[in-house]
């Protein structure tokens, strides 16, 4: 063994050319994980001799190991695109509590849970919208009222079948779409909840999920929000002040579904219910 | 649908559904291949010989499909039936009804039971040995908190994913409740469930273009081995089109696996070394279902457009 002193920083990245030439040390701060689908553990000590071929070597930052995701885990993949929103603030604001299971988060700290909040909105809004809504991994859901494409799909069908127009069948997936948004924005706006207890209260409301599915949802002002009143009350503390944060109702309303047009895809099928039917004028419900 | 030979281009077989493709599955026991599908068929083909082995229609759209033997299999369907199929005589009986559609099937031949799960939020379980008719067939049913959008065997266990990303986890030697219980470790809605080969934990993919690798083991060591990563994006003007990862689908023999999305992508992954290995040519439109032959050496890539969009003229 040589007299080294400082950790090789190519050997904990996994691509030290050097072995045991090398002229600084290989050390391993953490334990690497042993293979996940059963071909054969790699020990410890093992890892000081050989580099690992395919350069993923160990992890140096032990928070990194349960962390999951956003931002980590990213740069070991060696993938095509690449990836420009970084979402720098969440990892930090997460680390300090990130247990392993991580099914302790209180949200003690409405400020940090408000910015992951919005990063989430503004870099990763999914193409599908009708979904719920998290902002912290294993906990309950903040936005409720999931609905699959597959029930969207058969309840299209079933409208067909049922003698429902197209269009009329595509202005029904606009309003679940719209409601949807509304939801989201709302969330957005007033994320604040109180410790836990306050969130089992809104893993109540499953129904007006499925009655929504069948049967048009009322447009936009305050209808929406009395259809999903659990979800959206328990947030804001201040209670009667839902409307105050609600962006005026013409302006989602003639904003057809389109919400923030990059997260679409293009709107060549003019009559497609995700796209502005019109001009894509579409700023206004962001 | 293609076979996942490099060096020759993907194969696309004759005959395919006229409507969106919801499942497809190789068996187990050769490479036959079948096919549920929105067009209300379950179709049989033989993969390599690319020829159409049968055609059988169901009352509603056809949600999943799953083989028994090479002689018969299930068909779960959206006029909330259950029914076998057998492919040589082409007949097929109702095993059973939900309340609502049925959404997944799956066979274990752990238990010699068919499970079924439903958007009416329940599991359940039959036995196809007996004759047909609810009363006799079922096994059990068991209530799940939200309605059920996915499922995966290993052995003898069952991993059932809902709405509202809950995702329970049950021994199928004891259904009466299930052994863990517990939410996505994503932050939006559930696509696809699948459990490891060597069955020491799952997969789980949701629209928010990320797969979560999870394990059944609850101690510390094992828990900290979990991870999640984003696939199935697009960078365009400075943000990202997030898709949804419709299907998963893990290689029999090697452990590594592919996930499809709605981008049109087919990637695969060394889940081991955290790796992106290949991803193929971006197909038509979504990848609506994945499935590895039984020994690996085909990839059944299903694209018809999955609706994530709504309805489109």
């Amino acid at each position: 063994m040589h007299n080294k002193k400082e950790a090789c920083r190519n050997f904990q990245r996994g691509s030290c050319q050097y072995g045991e030439r090398c002229k600084f040390l290989h050390v391993i701060q953490q334990q690497p994980k042993s293979n996940a689908f059963g071909f054969g553990t790699q020990a410890i000590s093992h890892q000081q001799q050989k580099p690992n071929p395919f350069g993923f070597g160990v992890q140096n930052n032990a928070q990194s190991k349960g962390a999951n995701d956003f931002g980590n885990k990213q740069s070991q993949f060696k993938n095509t695109w690449t990836r420009s929103s970084a979402s720098s603030g969440a990892p930090s604001l997460r680390q300090p509590d990130n247990q392993p299971q991580a099914t302790n988060h209180r949200c003690n700290d409405p400020e940090s849970c408000k910015r992951i909040i919005a990063e989430d909105f503004e870099h990763e809004r999914p193409l599908w919208k009708l979904t719920c809504y998290s902002h912290w991994k294993n906990s309950p859901c903040d936005i409720v009222g999931d609905v699959s494409y597959e029930e969207l799909r058969a309840a299209a069908y079933d409208d067909a079948k049922r003698g429902l127009s197209l269009q009329s069948i595509i202005e029904r997936e606009r309003n679940l779409l719209n409601s949807k948004l509304v939801e989201f924005e709302n969330f957005l706006r007033n994320p604040y909840r109180g410790p836990a207890g306050s969130a089992a209260a809104q893993q109540i409301p499953f129904p007006g999920a499925t009655t929504i599915v069948l049967s048009p949802t009322t447009q936009n002002t305050v209808a929406p929000q009395s259809n999903v009143p659990p979800s959206v009350s328990s947030f804001s503390q201040l209670g009667a002040s839902l409307n105050t944060g609600f962006s005026p109702g013409p302006s989602v309303q003639s904003n057809n579904a389109s919400g923030q047009p990059t997260s679409f895809s293009n709107s060549a099928q003019s009559s497609n219910v995700f796209s502005a039917n019109n001009v894509p004028s579409a700023n206004a419900s962001t | 649908m293609t076979s996942a030979q490099p060096p020759a281009p993907g194969r696309e077989l004759s005959n395919p559904p006229t409507d969106g493709i919801s499942n497809l599955r190789f068996s187990n026991h050769s490479d036959h291949l079948l096919v549920s599908s929105w067009d209300k068929t379950v179709r049989l083909y033989d993969a390599s010989a690319d020829s159409l082995r049968g055609e059988f229609m169901h009352g509603g759209p056809v949600l999943d499909c799953c083989f028994h033997d090479d002689s018969s299999g299930f068909s779960a369907s959206a006029d909330n039936t259950v029914r076998r199929i057998v492919f040589s005589h082409g007949k097929e009986d109702i095993l059973g009804r939900h309340d609502a559609p049925v959404r997944c099937i799956e066979y274990s031949y752990a238990a010699g039971q068919v499970i079924t799960g439903s958007w009416d939020k329940t599991l359940k379980c039959w036995d196809p040995r007996g004759a047909s008719g609810q009363e006799r067939t079922l096994v059990g049913t068991y209530p799940q908190p939200e309605r059920v959008y996915s499922l995966s065997l290993v052995g003898n266990r069952l991993v059932v994913a809902t709405a509202g990303r809950q995702v329970n986890v049950y021994d199928l030697r004891n259904m009466s409740q299930p052994e863990q219980r517990r939410e996505s470790s994503l932050k939006y809605q559930t696509r696809c469930v699948r459990c490891y080969p060597n069955g020491t934990g799952y997969a789980l993919s949701s629209v928010e273009g990320r797969v979560a690798m999870e394990f059944f083991d609850l101690s510390e060591a094992s828990q900290a081995k979990k991870y999640a990563f984003k696939c199935h994006r697009k960078s365009e003007a400075g943000r990202d089109i997030v898709y949804p990862v419709n299907a998963i689908a893990f290689h029999p023999v090697y452990g590594t696996f592919a996930t499809g999305g709605c981008d049109g992508f087919v990637n695969v992954w060394d889940g081991n070394n955290k790796k992106r290995l290949y991803q193929y040519s971006k197909y038509p439109t979504s990848i609506a279902a994945l499935s590895f032959s039984r020994d690996g050496r085909l990839l059944a890539v299903a694209s018809s457009y999955t609706f994530e969009e709504g309805e489109k003229p």
